[in-house]
Order: structure tokens, then sequence, then C-alpha cells
């Protein structure tokens, strides 16, 4: 059954004139996870960033086309961005954690959004680390300071302090690059777990790690979405010729 | 820590067994029909082989797609090798089974001769050879695949003295040479099947230990260092 959650609609993007992303047409379903893969520089970010409107924070940014979640363009005028924002939550390739405490990290959007009662903070810090998958590593040093973690737990405490914020989709770009392994595969699960209750956009360089999270793989060329579709069919029997090419690694 | 990959694995297992479950059953049919003399089902068989030729196609798309989407390695890797190697085997197999039955099918004399030959040996033999490769693909089990190549070298010991007989049996009354020669490619085809259940049980060592058993005798097999 299809469920679409965000809707693409002849999207351009534009930085001081340069096209970065050429009319793209997609539809991102809900509670699965999508990959967006391609070569360095094709406008994955671009595309995620459009999504929650952080490129309009980059001088220079213009768009044509609409995006729609639920239905509802989020360029329209409208528009609050802190509901959008809150709506959409993004994970960046590095992590991006407040040098102050673990604690003060996680409870950062509970407290914009207006919370401050201990007992419910609490509860909060404890569900959504459980949930990353990080609780066990961290419930004993929550006031220690957070850039003091390791790469792997600063990664899962990112995603911990976005779903703080309660979104219903999650951006991610590369959440996984900079890791080992062993991190890469808890990270990996937990995104498994997350789509459940998640909308999921996963940038990644990694294609193999698309192959294993993703049940949509987006497949993106210098501005231009060159195939889109179900992630077992792009992995064993991709339509395009480019794409084959790219996952294959017989690329350029 | 449960991985992805775990459950793709899970389910292609559960295939896999089923589809023994199937071709067992065809095998028990084909032997019930020739020593029964009941006419009544080759259909059954034939329809039963259809199910597996889907359950043939059906586990090698799987097994494609979790190489694919998985980049297995290590016992994932020897497992999925292994998968599609048991497939082929378990999907001949049924093949062998309507072949028996429709010859079979045309036996008219078999009282007279089948007593004669221990069919019943060679069939027992069958039987549980197949049930040595399936479990132990079904438990990993290295001991009961290392059972078979016993086995296999009964079976052929017992096929070489019924073939002998029947050509005795021929001699002695020409009259019933058809039927002798129907029998003889109905043992010819059972001998074939104990290879496909040998071949099983060698896929099955491959996963556990890694170490391949093709082109060993069971001499070689016997002096085998425990796993
Ligand atoms: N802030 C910016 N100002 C000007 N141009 C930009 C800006 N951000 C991106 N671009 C350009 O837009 C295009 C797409 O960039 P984008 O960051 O989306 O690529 P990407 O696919 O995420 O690459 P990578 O895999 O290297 O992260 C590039 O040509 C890039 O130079
Ligand atoms: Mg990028």
């Amino acid at each position: 059954m299809k469920d679409t959650k965000i809707e693409i609609k002849n999207l351009s993007v534009f930085f001081n004139y340069v096209q970065a992303l050429n009319k793209i047409n997609l539809e991102i379903q809900s509670n699965k996870v999508t990959s967006i893969i391609g070569p360095s520089g094709c406008g994955k970010t671009s595309l995620l960033r459009t999504i929650n409107r952080m490129n309009e924070l980059i001088k220079g940014f213009l768009h044509k086309g609409e995006v729609l979640i639920d239905g509802i363009n989020i360029y329209d005028k409208n528009i609050d961005l802190v509901k959008l924002r809150k709506l959409v939550g993004m994970v960046f390739q590095n992590s991006n954690l407040f040098p102050k405490s673990i604690y003060e990290n996680i409870v950062f959007a509970p407290t914009l959004q207006g919370i401050n009662e201990k007992g419910i903070l609490d509860e909060i810090v404890e569900r959504v680390c459980t949930q990353a998958a990080i609780w066990k590593e961290i419930k004993d040093k929550l006031n220690s300071n957070a850039l003091n973690l390791s790469a792997g737990q600063q990664q899962r405490l990112c995603i911990a302090r976005t779903l703080a914020a309660e979104p219903s989709i999650l951006l991610m770009d590369e959440p996984a690059s900079a890791l080992d392994p062993i991190s890469t595969a808890k990270i990996e699960e937990l995104i498994l777990e997350l789509k459940n209750e998640y909308t999921i956009l996963l940038v990644t360089h990694n294609m193999q790690q698309a192959a294993r999270v993703s049940d949509y793989t987006a497949f993106l060329y210098m501005g231009q979405l060159i195939e889109f579709g179900r992630t077992p069919k792009m992995f064993t029997n991709p339509i395009n010729k480019q794409t084959e090419d790219y996952i294959t690694g017989r690329f350029g | 820590m449960e991985r992805p990959i775990d459950i793709h694995i899970e389910k292609l297992k559960t295939r896999l067994i089923k589809m023994c479950s199937l071709v067992d059953d065809q095998v028990d049919k084909a032997i019930e029909e020739i020593v029964s003399g009941k006419n009544t089902v080759v259909n059954e068989i034939e329809i039963a082989d259809r199910r597996v030729d889907k359950f043939d196609l059906k586990i090698d798309r799987i097994i494609h797609r979790i190489i694919a989407l998985n980049q297995p390695v290590a016992v994932d890797l020897r497992l999925l090798l292994s998968a599609m190697k048991i497939n082929i085997n378990l999907e001949r197999i049924g093949d062998l089974a309507v072949n028996i039955s429709r010859t079979a099918d045309e036996l008219k004399l078999q009282d007279k001769i089948l007593s004669n030959i221990k069919f019943e040996k060679i069939a027992g033999e069958i039987k549980h050879m197949l049930k040595l490769a399936f479990d132990s693909f079904i438990n990993n089990d290295t001991d009961l695949a290392k059972n078979l190549f016993v086995h296999e070298e009964n079976l052929d010991r017992l096929v070489d003295f019924s073939q002998n007989k029947l050509v005795e049996i021929m001699k002695e009354d020409p009259a019933i040479i058809d039927e002798a020669m129907k029998i003889n490619s109905i043992l010819e085809e059972l001998e074939r099947i104990g290879d496909h259940a040998t071949n099983i049980g060698k896929e099955v060592y491959f996963i556990v230990s890694s170490k391949s058993l093709k082109h060993l005798d069971s001499d070689d097999i016997n002096s085998l260092d425990d796993i």
C-alpha cells in the first residue's frame, strides 16, 4: 500500500544561478527508508536540505517547484519554519553537538518547546537515548561533556537529540560515514528500528549501506534523478545503464 | 546481535526445508507406486513437481537478493553458495521422482521381479539417505553428512547386485526383458537420487567447516578429522 509522506514536484535548486538540482520528481513513502545515492556534488545534500528549508540559510539560494509534506506545500508563505524544522529532524554527516553536557544537548529542543519540568525532561532523555541505542553507554554520565564521547557515540547522541524534538521525518546525511563497522552496524540497526515510527531519508556514499537498510533508493547524477525504485530491484536489476555502472563501481 | 541478513537467511532456510519435505514426499510416493503397483500417484507427483519448480525459482531469487543487498562474507557466503547448489540438487531429485513414477506407471509384472532383486532394501536406503541429507542440513550436522558416504557405497553395492540379478532374470525368461529394462532404469534413477542426497551432505559439510568434500571417496572422508 502506497502512503506518500513527502512529494517533491518539479523541484529545481540554484546556488548563485548555478543549478544544483534539475526538475526532481520524487514521492517518499511513510515509514520507509529511502536512500539517496550518487557521486559527490550530484545534489544529495541540497535535496535533503530542501525538505526542511535549510537551504534558505544559504545566500544565493533559489528554488522552483514544490515540496509537499502530508499534502501541504512547505514553501507556502504562511508556513511556520519553527514547526517545520520540528517536524523534519536532520542528522548531519559530522556530529554537531554543543560543547555542553550530554543532558543539555538532548533537552535542547524540548526546552525550546517550553518543557521545563525536570521529571518530564528526564523521561524524554531516557526514552530517546534508548531509541537511539545509546542509553546504556551514557546513563551514568549524563552531566559530562558531550564532546568527550567517541565519534560513534556522538553520532547516536545526535540522533537522540533529533528524536527529542519529536519529528515525524528524519533526514540523515551520511550518518555513519565517519564510523567503524560496529558503530555503523548499530546505526543501521537503529535506522531499521526507527522506520516503524519515522519516515527516513538517508544520504549515503556507501552503496552497501543503501542496499542493506533502505526500502527505496534514488540515484542522483549531476542534479538529475536518474532512477528511483525499490531497493531490491535497483540492486539486482536496475533499469538505467548509468545506475548499473554506478552501483557496480564502473563509473567515470 | 541479530543482523538484518539473519532474517533473510532464516527465511531462505525455511523455504529450503519446505522444499526438502516436498521432494521427500515425491520420492516416497514414487517408491510406493513401484512397490504397490498403484497407478494413481503419477498425477500427484507431477503436481508436486510444479510446486517444487516454483520453489526452485523463488529460492534462486531470494539468494540473488540476499547477495545483492547484504554483501555476505565467510559463513554467510558459504551458506548462500551452498544453498544455491542444495536447491539444484533438490530440484533434480524432484525431477527424478517424476521420471520414476512415469516408468512405474507402465510396470505390470513388478511382483515377479522386485522380490528377487532386494528392491525393498534399496528403497529403504534411499529414504534413509534423504532423511540424513535433510536432517544434516536442518541441524548443520556434519556427522550426519559424513554418514551419507557410507550409505552411498552401500546403495551402489545394492544397485550393482540388483542389476546383476536382473540380467539373470532376463536370461531365464526373455519374455520379461521389457519389464526388467524398465526396472533397471528405475534403479539407475534411484541411484542418482542417492548421489544428489550425498551432494547435499557435502554442501552441509562445506557450510560448517569450509572444507570441500568434492571429488573425495569415502575412505578419504572417513579419515577426515572431526570438526
Ligand atoms: N552553499 C553552497 N553555495 C554554492 N554552491 C553550493 C552550495 N552547496 C552546494 N552547492 C553546489 O551544489 C551542488 C550539489 O552539492 P551538494 O552538497 O548537494 O552535493 P552532494 O551530492 O551532497 O555531494 P557530497 O556527496 O560531496 O556531499 C554542487 O555543485 C555544489 O557545489
Ligand atoms: Mg553532501
